[in-house]
């Protein structure tokens, strides 16, 4: 084997720890934009993705590492009382998803006013080992119902990479 | 024969002895029979009292005066008849009335022994008396129209609004509905915190009734000791008594009608949520940061 084949396996080898090092440069989920809304870049590093339509409805994903474990209804619980008894949100409905890729989830609606306007927010948790995902959607009332397909479009095609 | 004659003088003493001590023994039996008679209760104040203490000859000379007009009648009756013809009519009323009659006068205040048989022998029924009220608290979202959607409820339910500001609502609803008036309003939202009370106020309700009863009856008695004032003064006095009575039955009917009320419509108040809560600060908190950039306050800032 010459020096120059050692060499190109060292990098070779090198190149492939950085990769799984940094998570392969990409999200350990796959989404699709739905119709009318535009993907934005450079956004909060909280947030793995980020869309909004031109009505202001927005549609963010949080991928969280997954440490401590806990089951789904624990971080359900947490997210309800969060919201309900800091964040003075309140808890319309909840209901159980899933997506089209399998995935079981539970969806928490919440609804706040804010500035004398009814605001929906509409949160839905995926539990796997290694991840917690959030699928967040925000707006008014009236373009959050107008959307609400194009949302629920968002939640049955999210999955995986 | 001497002795004879000696002997029978003593006999017919004797005899004639006995034959009168038998006719006094049969008068005196008639005579002690009407002296029980005569020591038997006797009014107060009534004619008859001095003849009742009197010694046995005294009755027997009125029973000498009586005795061949009638025959002898059964002994409570003999007193009464032989008084009830000087007795005052309203001491009369007062002998036969199963309660004392107050003497008329101005300065006589009817005694509250006088009142209390007669309310004690009214039997009130007892029936539990409670006060339904509730607080809730719920997070605020379309405030205005949870609101109006809160006061429709009470009023499909028979109810009225009470009370209403920008975040809070107090309704009061039928108290058969109260169930129905809070289930109802937690199927508007999410309710935060429940509080639900019941007062039970029957102790109190059968207390002021029966105090109103009696101020009442009071009154009545001492308006009709105003008719009878004689002067100025009397008159003065009983009215004072009876402003005075007249202001406590006033309070004892309001008191009892604001309980009947209470108890008739139960009391809900529901507080909406202010916007913002995050000041106040709960004991517990997770240790995890991503939980408290929940929101759409963060969402919604777009770069």
């Amino acid at each position: 084997m010459t020096r120059n084949s050692l060499r190109m396996r060292y990098l070779v080898w090198l190149g492939a720890i950085v990769l799984v090092a940094t998570g392969c440069g990409g999200s350990a989920f796959f989404t699709a934009t739905p119709p009318g809304f535009v993907e934005l870049e450079d956004q909060e590093p909280d947030y793995q993705y980020r869309a909004t339509s031109a009505d202001g409805v927005v549609v963010a994903i949080r991928e969280i590492e997954h440490e401590p474990k806990g089951d789904k209804e624990f971080w359900v619980q947490a997210i309800r009382n969060r919201m309900r008894e800091r964040a003075g949100y309140a808890l319309l409905a909840t209901q159980p998803v899933k997506t089209k890729s399998g995935m079981e989830g539970t969806q928490l609606q919440f609804g706040h006013d804010e500035k004398g306007q009814s605001m929906l927010y509409t949160l839905t948790i995926f539990v796997t080992e290694d991840h917690i995902f959030l699928l967040e959607f925000g707006g008014t009332k009236e373009e959050m119902t107008r959307q609400a397909a194009h949302l629920a479009w968002v939640v049955e095609n999210f999955r995986m990479a | 024969m001497r002795t004879r004659n000696w002997a029978w003088p003593p006999l017919v003493w004797v005899l004639s002895l006995f034959v009168m001590v038998w006719a006094a023994m049969a008068t005196a039996c008639g005579g002690a029979k009407y002296a029980e008679a005569a020591h038997a209760p006797a009014a107060p104040g009534m004619p008859g009292q001095a003849y009742a203490a009197s010694d046995d000859g005294y009755a027997m000379r009125e029973e000498a005066e009586y005795a061949p007009e009638a025959p002898a009648p059964p002994a409570e009756e003999p007193v009464m008849e032989a008084t009830g013809s000087a007795m005052p009519a309203p001491a009369k009323m007062a002998q036969n009335a199963p309660q004392p009659e107050p003497a008329p006068g101005p300065t006589t205040k009817p005694s509250d022994k006088a009142s209390e048989p007669t309310v004690a022998s009214d039997a009130i029924p007892i029936q539990q008396v409670l006060i339904y009220t509730a607080q809730l608290s719920m997070a605020v979202f379309q405030v205005d129209k949870s609101l109006g959607e809160v006061e429709t409820l009470a009023r499909n339910l028979g109810g009225f609004l009470s009370h209403r500001t920008d975040t809070q609502i107090t309704i009061r609803v039928p108290a058969a509905q109260f169930d129905e008036a809070l289930k109802g309003i937690a199927g508007m939202g999410d309710v935060l915190t429940r509080n639900v009370q019941v007062e039970d106020v029957t102790e109190e309700y059968l207390d002021v009734t029966l105090r109103l009863k009696n101020a009442r009856q009071v009154r009545e008695r001492i308006a009709q000791l105003l008719a009878n004032a004689k002067n100025v003064e009397e008159s003065l006095e009983v009215e004072r008594e009876l402003h005075r009575l007249s202001a406590e039955i006033e309070r004892l009917e309001g008191r009892l009608k604001y309980l009947s009320n209470k108890a008739q419509y139960s009391t809900i108040t529901v507080t909406f949520r202010p916007e913002q809560v995050d000041d106040v600060r709960p004991a517990f908190q997770l240790p995890f940061p991503w939980l408290r950039e929940l929101g759409l306050g963060r969402l919604m800032n777009l770069r």
